[in-house]
């Protein structure tokens, strides 16, 4: 028999009970609808990643390693700690002898410059290194200087070992636990042409409002990750005013700016048109900040103290007022003045001994402070921007490809010997602790091999002196695994997760529809042949061999399977159109903003059709139906057409 | 004493009886009508003794349910080349078991059923399906025609069968229809057509592989009294034409006298 004719008597069959095959056609292809709605979602998705892969960093594969360093070993470390008590005992005796000869008084258990001070884990008496003496401090970063495989060197030589093709790497100052800079320096807004001092009596946190803006720190990186994400018509290299270039997480922008933050039902387009105006007026918005080296800060906080003191005591005949008194500065920025000065010569000569004494064994340095201009020459989509169960937040949270929450400057503008290089005088090569490695890789699977390869098994837990952070960097390192990795600037990895954990919860649930369908087409294409028994006998009497009437319920179930392919790809494309057409606008919105996509207008759309998946279900139904016609068809091919023709007779 | 032929006749004078309504003087003159057709049939001599069909000691038992049928019993027959042979019998009796052995759409329980010679029995049951397609021909109560088919296509399924190519086909269809006198309604489809435009439409898809041998069961079931006897005048036109061997199970004995030879069946055996 040709196949034509096969066809031919297989389509005039599937004529007989059109209600009955419809019927057939409709309930299979609604179990098909599900499976076919979540490929064309899943293309659509697929397909809008692809096109915001340009945006921000969304398309490079890049992994951030962070050092693992003890960093509490100066603690720990006995040899060290004789080491800084040795030098305590000849500060203090050479810083004894000189106050001495100075004829000024010196204690040294007020004396927070030593390497070291009583008050330690055992106790009043008990001996401690002071992380906040400079001395200490450089004996730090000499030790971190010295640590094998955490260096910048040693990174780019490992990641270079698995094919990355570009390394970068970031500075990181921390902001959210008292002053960003070195100890006792103030970095303070200036706002509406006034200087916002920190609260007086709390000298370690900052205003509110500078709490806010740079609560998540600043960082310096490379330039070519930040490139991505700076503002049409901006550049990277410090200003001609000596404005250092700034990039900035939306909401800091908008506080600069005295924007209102849009409330979380804001609709797409009040979101994108925030975006565009954002844009449009942050680009090189400067915001002035004023720099205090400690000994400003010092001075400042002493004049508003004594001002206060002053004020408080005005009507108090037995208050004796100070007999240097200092006057706060009356520009923004400014030093502090003297007001009155009635020290008598003595005081005078005191006082300038201790200046003396300071500068010799302290490391004075004279006051400064000195305004600072950032310009914003780029935005940041804030992290986890959306909140929530909502499409708009799920989708935020999948889709982002940003460098973080904090500042962002180019790490140039750091090294240069600028006036931005004073302001961050604490950047120092040697301090790892900080400091962020990247490696760039040519695909995701080199990044996650790099990943996979180099990730210390040994998990960070701070509650066991085990696996806390000294003993977890040493068992790392045992493992010849010295940083903490993981994927940076987008979710390209987690995108990529998303899609494998999709597509194995597909397999089962393909699996589950592809067996119901199987059962449901076997109940039903059973039923159909065991109703055509009588016409298959009369096939077989006019000379139709099994193999011909196998062809002929074949080509029927092909025909059944057609309609429910076409049938479910049609309900699933109509249902995937129609989330898309609901959905796509919030979540185009979500991506521009989570993309910080230059084009505000591109759609990230729920409907796609990827070629492979859509022949796949094809596929998938063409198998379950032809399975489930075998069983049927096999029993009636065993049976004698004749007593089929006497049954209905 | 008592022989198994009066042991026959006796049975079928019971059915008949029966049959008749317990009416003695009906079923007297049925049985002497019957007698009489056999005389006949005992004195007909056939144009051609070439025997194209050779039924042999055939029993044929089927299960029926619990119950073990034995529809044909020790059934032994030859029939000749060109010859129109109707079959007779009451309901049950075994005729279209004995049509269904020749037509090869089922194998005796004992005894054998040639055609030309073969040995039905022992072939393949692809072999057997081609014999059915290329020598036999069946004609069926019901037509059995396909109801989304136009009658062309519906007369040309079984040269589907047998792959003939769709222009020789054509040809041959369109030729058979012409036989049967439907050469005007090869457009049309099953449901446009009358009775006997239906089933003169079955015996055109029977003849379309020019088979040797016609079977028909019952073909005129479904028939009023003209149209079933304008199907047997095509029977007989056919076997003149074409010297195509009728076999025809009917009940109707005056449309079976039609007939060159009618054979009487009664309770699975035939009655002489």
């Amino acid at each position: 028999m040709y196949m034509r004719d096969g066809l031919k008597l297989a389509a005039a069959k599937l004529k007989v009970r059109p209600v009955r095959t419809s019927v057939v056609i409709v309930v299979v292809a609604l179990l098909f609808t599900g499976i076919s709605l979540v490929a064309f979602v899943f293309s659509g998705i697929v397909y809008s990643l692809r096109g915001f892969s340009n945006e921000g960093l969304s398309g490079r594969f890049i992994v951030q390693a962070r050092p693992i360093i003890d960093t509490s070993f100066q603690y720990k470390d006995k040899a060290f700690l004789d080491d800084m008590l040795g030098r305590t005992a000849s500060i203090v005796a050479e810083k004894k002898a000189a106050a001495k000869k100075l004829n000024i008084s010196y204690d040294p258990a007020n004396d927070m410059t030593l390497p070291t001070a009583k008050g330690g884990p055992g106790g009043a008496n008990d001996d401690s290194v002071n992380s906040m003496s400079p001395l200490v401090q450089t004996a730090v970063h000499e030790h971190y200087a010295g640590l094998k495989g955490v260096q910048y060197t040693d990174f780019q030589s490992l990641a270079g070992r698995f094919g990355a093709r570009q390394m970068y790497k970031s500075t990181y100052f921390g902001m959210d636990s008292g002053p960003p800079l070195a100890f006792g320096q103030y970095f303070s807004p200036i706002q509406d042409g006034k200087e916002q001092y920190a609260k007086l009596g709390d000298q370690g946190s900052l205003s509110t409002g500078f709490d806010t803006l740079l609560s998540n720190g600043w960082s310096y990186f490379d330039e070519d990750l930040l490139r991505p994400f700076v503002l049409s018509g901006q550049h990277l290299a410090l200003g001609k005013d000596g404005s250092i270039p700034v990039i900035v997480p939306m909401s800091v922008a908008e506080q600069i700016l005295g924007r209102e933050k849009l409330s979380a039902t804001a609709s797409s387009a009040e979101r994108l048109n925030h975006l565009v105006r954002m844009r449009r007026d942050a680009a090189g918005k400067t915001t002035q900040f004023c720099y205090r080296n400690q000994m400003s800060s010092d001075l400042l906080q002493q004049a508003r103290e004594q001002i206060r003191a002053i004020e408080a005591n005005r009507n108090k005949k037995d208050y004796v007022a100070p007999s240097l008194q200092y006057a706060l500065p009356t520009e923004a920025c400014g030093a502090v003045t003297i007001s009155k000065d009635v020290r008598t010569a003595e005081e005078k000569n005191s006082a300038e001994n201790e200046l003396t004494f300071k500068r010799t064994y302290e490391n004075y340095e004279e006051p400064m402070q000195q305004v600072t201009t950032l310009r914003i020459v780029g935005l940041v989509p804030d992290m986890n921007y959306e909140y929530g169960m909502s499409v708009r937040a799920l989708a935020a949270s999948v889709l982002q490809s940003s460098l973080g929450s904090g500042w962002y400057s180019p790490i140039k503008t750091v090294q240069a010997g600028s006036a931005a290089s004073r302001v961050s005088r604490s950047y120092d090569e040697s301090d790892v602790t900080n400091r962020a490695y990247y490696a760039e890789f040519n695909s995701l699977k080199d990044a996650r091999e790099f990943i996979k390869s180099n990730t210390c098994t040994v998990k960070l837990d701070l509650m066991s002196s085990q696996i806390g952070n000294a003993g977890r960097s040493k068992s790392c390192a045992t493992e010849g695994k010295y940083f903490d990795l993981k994927p940076f600037g987008s979710n390209a990895s987690a995108i990529e997760d998303l899609r494998q954990n999709t597509w194995r919860v597909m397999k089962y649930v393909i699996a589950i529809v592809v067996l119901l369908t199987s059962l449901v087409l076997m109940g039903i294409v059973g039923k159909i042949i065991a109703d055509s028994r009588r016409e298959t006998a009369v096939f077989r009497a006019l000379g139709a061999s099994r193999g011909n009437i196998a062809h002929i319920y074949v080509a029927y179930t092909l025909f059944l399977s057609i309609g429910v392919i076409v049938a479910a790809l049609s309900l699933g494309a109509l249902a995937s159109l129609w989330l898309s057409h609901k959905y796509s606008q919030d979540i185009s919105t979500s991506a521009v903003l989570a993309y910080n996509a230059a084009d505000v207008h591109k759609r990230f759309a729920l409907f796609g059709v990827e070629p492979l998946l859509v022949l796949g279900i094809a596929g998938i139904v063409l198998v379950a139906s032809l399975i489930s016609a075998a069983v049927p068809l096999a029993a009636n091919l065993q049976r004698n057409p004749i007593r089929d023709m006497r049954d209905e007779n | 004493m008592q022989t198994a032929d009066d042991d026959s006749r006796q049975a079928y004078a019971v059915q008949l009886l029966k049959a008749c309504g317990d009416d003695v003087h009906l079923a007297a003159q049925e049985l002497k009508r019957v007698e009489q057709t056999t005389r006949n049939a005992a004195r007909y001599k056939p144009k051609n003794t070439n025997v194209i069909v050779s039924v042999r000691d055939v029993r044929k038992t089927y299960k029926m349910g619990k119950t073990n049928v034995e529809a044909l019993k020790n059934v032994s027959l030859d029939i000749y080349t060109g010859e129109f042979v109707a079959i007779t019998g009451t309901s049950g009796s075994g005729k279209s078991t004995l049509l269904q052995l020749i037509g090869g759409l089922d194998k005796p329980s004992h005894g054998t059923v040639s055609v030309r010679g073969q040995d039905l029995g022992k072939l393949h049951d692809k072999v057997l399906a081609h014999f059915r397609n290329q020598s036999i021909g069946f004609v069926f109560q019901f037509f059995y025609l396909q109801p989304f088919l136009r009658l062309q296509t519906n007369i040309e399924v079984p040269a589907m069968f047998a792959r003939t190519k769709r222009d020789i086909r054509s040809a041959k269809s369109r030729e058979t229809a012409e036989l049967v006198g439907l050469q005007d309604r090869l457009r049309h489809y099953p449901r446009e057509l009358s009775g006997g435009q239906m089933q003169r439409a079955a015996i055109a898809r029977a003849l379309q592989n020019s088979p040797g041998i016609l079977l028909a069961d019952e073909p005129t079931g479904n028939l009023d009294h003209a149209n079933a006897t304008a199907i047997f005048e095509l029977f007989k036109n056919i076997r003149d034409e074409h010297g195509t061997t009728i076999v025809v199970v009917t009940h109707d004995l005056a449309l079976a006298s039609m007939a060159d030879r009618v054979v009487h069946m009664s309770d699975g055996g035939i009655v002489q």
